[in-house]
């Protein structure tokens, strides 16, 4: 009761901070997306439209009252969109209709929503506040997840959070990926954040989000998690400035949880290796085969659910199984929406990197924008978690992925802002150092390029 | 109580990064608009290009002017 009261006051104050600004209707949505009120609540929220009712005011909202600096359409967004509209077409020839009129109806609005992003979320405070209620929406089943592990240990398909049931955060596997997730962006936030207070708890704060993100990841006891650290150490590794000192503390930990972890924990890790003989690991081995072949056959997939018709026989026991999940978001997209989807889908992807990738080199240059750079930077480690966890699990469609995509094109057209104000004054940013002095001495300078005509 | 906890947690915190973000996005510039150096050229005028020193008079300008801007641009 007192947790439903609590939870229908947030919702009524993220509504009411909406009305006074709009991009707060956005947040709102993510959070409500993300941390899912709807099925924590017990009354009103678990019957109400919460991320409906988010929506509209968000796109209305921003319609209406709230288009100052809109960006020019990203070729990411229209991506995005061509991605939607195909996956409503692909409806035509849904194998199991049903089924896929249900996922279309929340995959459909996670996928404009997340073209929508950009246009709405511009300023550095509105990009960081994103992210933020991205990182503290996740917390939400890390902090109970992360300290029970810590507490008593966890196990294999134990549910500790607090979305109950078997689906999205509850998933163990899904729930492994978001937490290494947040892990960039919590550590991001605590150098360069706005909100928060510069105050050591503020940093207290992120470092108590990073460790139960640790340990959640590794009390899902989800190989896909041991994957996501793995990728996050390397990608980390790559991108810190002080490489012994990290490699010397990632050893550490690394050591640490050898030495503690327990025997289940250990044996359940060591079947990544032993892909033929574990019946989990050769199921996804022999449904990516017949993802392959049935789309070689229908080049334009089956639509949504469609893995639900495949038929799968396991070599060693002649067992035959029915419906086993694509257990992949590329071959979730392939077999789903066929070549086309997934075309647009790894387009996306490579875009988003291609992005990141431009506003970290150009953002390095400019201590303005330093804080560009190690967004961009952590966006990438993020994405790279993503992506390589999505491998393994079938998250085409969640929110995690399409808001990352989203708020890289948000940074990326808030630096293209800038770039064009620096342009449209006809000034150099790169002149200018913290300080205010000039960063290169006046022979080093390149000349002022003439304005471009100005008809 | 622990599921509490993290209830309380992310709601807490999502509610306060909604009302920083409402306060400080009023006031703090979107964007940072360039500053120039202190010893760097002045910017041109609006609407006048510079070139090699020469001020270059643009095309409406020009098309009103005496022909001898008009023999130039040829």
């Amino acid at each position: 009761m007192i947790r439903s009261l609590f939870l229908l006051i947030a919702y009524v104050a993220l509504v009411g901070l909406g009305l006074a600004a709009p991009f707060v209707f956005t947040l709102g949505y993510i959070w409500v997306d993300l941390f899912t009120p709807q099925s924590i609540a017990y009354f009103f929220l678990n019957q109400f439209p919460c991320a409906l009712v988010m929506g509209v005011a968000a796109l209305g909202s921003y319609i209406l009252v709230d288009r100052r600096s809109p960006p020019r359409l990203p070729l990411s967004c229209v991506l995005t969109l061509a991605l939607a509209i195909w996956c409503t077409v692909t409806l035509l020839w849904a194998v199991v209709p049903d089924p896929a009129w249900d996922k279309w109806s929340w995959a459909f609005k996670t996928v404009v929503f997340s073209a929508f992003i950009p246009f709405v979320i511009r300023s550095r405070i509105q990009i960081e506040a994103f992210l933020l209620v991205y990182v503290f929406s996740l917390a939400g089943n890390l902090v109970p997840y992360g300290i029970k592990t810590a507490i008593s240990g966890s196990g294999y398909g134990r549910n500790l959070g607090l979305v109950a049931g078997n689906s999205g955060l509850s998933e163990g596997a899904l729930l492994a990926t978001a937490a290494v997730s947040v892990i960039p962006i919590a550590i991001y936030a605590a150098r360069h954040s706005l909100l928060l207070p510069k105050h050591p708890l503020t940093k207290a704060l992120m470092l108590l989000v990073v460790v139960v993100a640790v340990f959640t990841t590794v009390g899902t006891y989800e190989r896909t998690g041991l994957v996501g650290l793995a990728v996050f150490g390397v990608a980390f590794f790559i991108k810190s400035k002080r490489k012994i000192l990290t490699a010397c503390f990632g050893i550490a930990l690394a050591l640490g949880f050898a030495y503690h972890s327990s025997s289940a924990w250990d044996k359940r890790m060591q079947t990544i290796g032993a892909y033929d003989e574990e019946n989990s690991a050769l199921g996804r081995l022999l449904v990516w085969q017949w993802t392959l072949n049935y789309t070689l056959d229908h080049p334009l997939g089956g639509g949504f659910e469609a893995y639900r018709i495949d038929r799968i026989e396991f070599p060693d026991n002649n067992k035959t199984a029915f419906g086993i999940a694509f257990h992949s978001m590329y071959f979730e997209m392939l077999g789903e929406q066929g070549w086309i989807g997934l075309t647009l889908y790894l387009a996306i992807i490579a875009i988003s990197f291609v992005q990141l990738w431009r506003v970290e080199r150009y953002a390095r240059r400019i201590p303005d924008l330093a804080w560009c750079a190690d967004l961009a930077s952590s966006l990438l480690v993020m994405l790279a978690v993503l992506v390589t966890c999505g491998a393994f699990i079938a998250v085409a469609y969640r929110g995690m992925n399409f808001y990352t995509f989203a708020i890289s094109t948000s940074l990326s057209e808030y630096v293209r802002r800038v770039q064009h104000a620096g342009r449209t004054t006809g000034r150099d940013l790169r002149w200018r150092s913290p300080g205010g002095a000039p960063a290169l001495p006046a022979s080093l300078r390149p000349a002022l390029s003439p304005p471009t005509r100005s008809y | 109580m622990l599921d509490l906890s993290g209830l309380v947690f992310a709601t807490v915190l999502v509610v306060f990064v909604a009302v920083r973000a409402v306060m400080l996005d009023a006031k703090l510039p979107w964007f940072p608009v360039p500053q120039a150096a202190p010893d760097a050229p002045a910017p041109p005028p609006p609407n006048v290009m510079v070139s090699e020193g020469r001020t270059v008079i643009p095309w409406r300008e020009r098309a009103q002017a005496p022909s001898r801007f008009r023999r130039g641009r040829r």
